[in-house]
């Protein structure tokens, strides 16, 4: 699906502008901190976003010219949306939940409704309430809903970011397998790069209402690297399988399914692409914490392109040579001080750090 | 014998208001709750005002625009060959122009609850506006809905000072039970005065009951 997109929109204070010409085949993850426009973006290409100016061409389709007054209406778009939260419409049950767009969906030819069920695990829960359901349940039948309105297109707004890591990690596998299975241009707004890197084959990074920049992630690149592991005590209860750890200074969260007391070291291992690089502060937004690091050096070789990073107050030199490094702040230098974000919880590998590094699969 | 002239009027006036009370402020209701225009407390206010004048100053300048020296008293002279004043279409104006913010409040409080996501996402999923509305907003709004009808028909039905001052008191035309009460004590009808009395007080027991129990059945989910 080639995607032709000029558009301004502005909200208030807040200007997202963005001029990109992409082929989307696969997925496509849109990357970037909270605030940065990814949100406003989807809302612009399905056409909720009223104040969006410009042009937006979908496979030589105009769906939005300004100058010419086009402006596709959103029923007739078939971009399918699945909000942060899913949401259930409350007066109906599941089966009229899941025949909502599909009655509505004209002549398009959709997936087909006993293989939606199969493939999503929902034929138990038709006669439901909506909002009966779990979160797992109905962030599943909310897909469900969307692929049954045969859309065109998917749009994915954080689908797993409200979600506690157990959850997630039932949600995702479902995902993966619709995606596999509909053979639908995706795209997937996310801030967890791990959540994204497995699947996509495009990565937009979004900052400040603005595209810094386009990757194309080919298969045998996508990373496999040894992830960091670091001494951290733990200082919080675990809540919700997630507690809170100081490493050095500096405070992280880490998933904590081990009935670890505060006051007691782990081992935590952080995955590289799991971290983003940043020069400030904007990491506040991001609730899983970050460690200021210091630049030591930098790596331009195309092969093996990426920073090394000495984690301050523990002196540990770490190579952070991820391909998508530096690309948030790209005027990085030696002996600067920038921040590790971590996109989503780091993991406990071990207890106690002199009783040696049981280290868990990956 | 007590004729029932004043209460079938009553009836068909309220009626007919919460008929088109509904279809002016359903609309009305959706923009306010939507829109962040900087107009809208300016329409809010407009709207409200009727809540907080006296009848009397709301039927005086109703009356104003009513009479046949007016602009629009003229034209619908000349249109219907009748006067706006004194008649059943006056009183009609008058009630739902009256009784407009007790069926805008609910449901504008109603649809900003629901709020705009639900029919969103039923727009994307292929949901015409319309048809949106209808198929998702309406039926989430439903308790707001019905405040707002049982509000403006039970306001009508109780209303008495704008109907007095657009309608006077013309047997048959413009006489509803509130002044049919008022004119039988004016009177000294008492027997009549007590039986129209009793049947207000039943009707809008029953009424304010009704409203409540559908409350309680149906508990605003979202």
């Amino acid at each position: 699906m080639q995607l032709n997109i000029n558009t301004e929109t502005r909200l208030g204070d807040f200007v997202l502008s963005v001029d990109e010409s992409v082929h989307v085949s696969g997925v496509m993850a849109l990357l970037g901190p909270s605030g940065s426009g990814k949100t406003t973006l989807l809302r612009t290409l399905c056409g909720l976003e009223r104040r969006a100016r410009g042009l937006i061409r979908v496979d030589g389709e105009a769906w939005l010219n300004t100058a010419r007054k086009i402006c596709l209406p959103v029923h007739r778009r078939g971009v399918g949306m699945m909000f942060q939260t899913p949401y259930m419409f409350p007066h109906m049950s599941v089966r009229g939940n899941l025949l909502y767009g599909w009655r509505r969906k004209e002549q398009r030819e959709g997936p087909d409704l006993d293989t939606v069920l199969d493939v999503l695990d929902l034929g138990h829960l038709l006669d439901n309430r909506g909002d009966q359901l779990s979160g797992g349940e109905r962030q599943r039948a909310a897909l469900g809903r969307t692929l049954l309105s045969a859309p065109r297109m998917l749009l994915l707004d954080e689908p797993l970011s409200a979600q506690d890591p157990r959850r997630k990690s039932e949600i995702l596998p479902y995902l993966k397998r619709t995606i596999g299975e509909f053979d639908l241009p995706v795209i997937y707004v996310s801030h967890a790069v791990d959540e994204v890197m497995t699947m996509a084959s495009h990565v937009l990074h979004i900052h400040d209402g603005k595209i810094q920049a386009a990757d194309r992630i080919e298969a045998e690149h996508r990373p496999e690297l040894e992830p960091l592991l670091v001494k951290a005590r733990q200082h919080t209860k675990t809540n919700d399988g997630l507690a809170k750890f100081s490493v050095g200074g500096s405070e992280i969260v880490a998933e904590s399914d081990l009935e670890a007391r505060p006051g007691s070291m782990v081992l935590l291992a952080i995955d590289p692409s799991n971290m983003l690089v940043s020069t400030e502060s904007e990491i506040a937004a991001l609730n899983a914490g970050s460690l200021p690091c210091t630049i030591r050096a930098i790596h331009e070789q195309k092969q093996a392109a990426g920073i090394t990073l000495e984690l301050n107050g523990n002196g540990k030199l770490f190579r952070f040579s991820h391909p998508l490094a530096g690309r948030a702040s790209p005027e990085l230098r030696v002996g600067q001080l920038v921040f590790l974000t971590l996109a989503r919880p780091a993991r406990i590998v071990g207890e106690r750090s002199g009783s040696g590094r049981r280290q868990s699969a990956m | 014998m007590i004729d029932f002239d004043s209460v079938w009027l009553t009836l068909r006036l309220a009626f007919f208001s919460t008929l088109i009370l509904m279809l002016l402020a359903t609309p009305l209701a959706y923009w306010l709750a939507r829109t962040d225009a900087a107009i809208k407390p300016l329409v809010e206010a407009v709207t409200a005002l009727p809540l907080v004048l006296p009848p009397t100053v709301l039927g005086f300048y109703l009356l104003i625009l009513f009479s046949p020296n007016s602009h629009i008293g003229s034209m619908w002279v000349e249109a219907t060959g009748q006067t706006l004043s004194f008649s059943f279409t006056g009183i009609l104006i008058a009630s739902v122009v009256h009784s407009l913010p007790f069926a805008v409040q609910p449901l504008q409080a109603s649809l900003e609850a629901v709020g705009q996501r639900p029919e969103e996402l039923a727009r994307s999923l292929g949901a015409r506006p319309l048809d949106a509305f209808l198929s998702i907003t309406v039926p989430m709004a439903r308790r707001g809905f019905l405040t707002a009808a049982v509000l403006g028909f039970a306001h009508t039905v109780g209303e008495f000072g704008v109907i007095l001052m657009v309608g006077g008191n013309i047997p048959g035309r413009t006489r509803v039970i509130s002044i049919d009460i008022y004119t039988s004590v004016e009177t000294l009808d008492y027997s009549r005065a007590h039986a129209l009395s009793i049947l207000m007080l039943c009707f809008s027991f029953v009424v304010l009951l009704l409203v409540f129990v559908v409350n309680r059945r149906y508990p605003i989910r979202t």
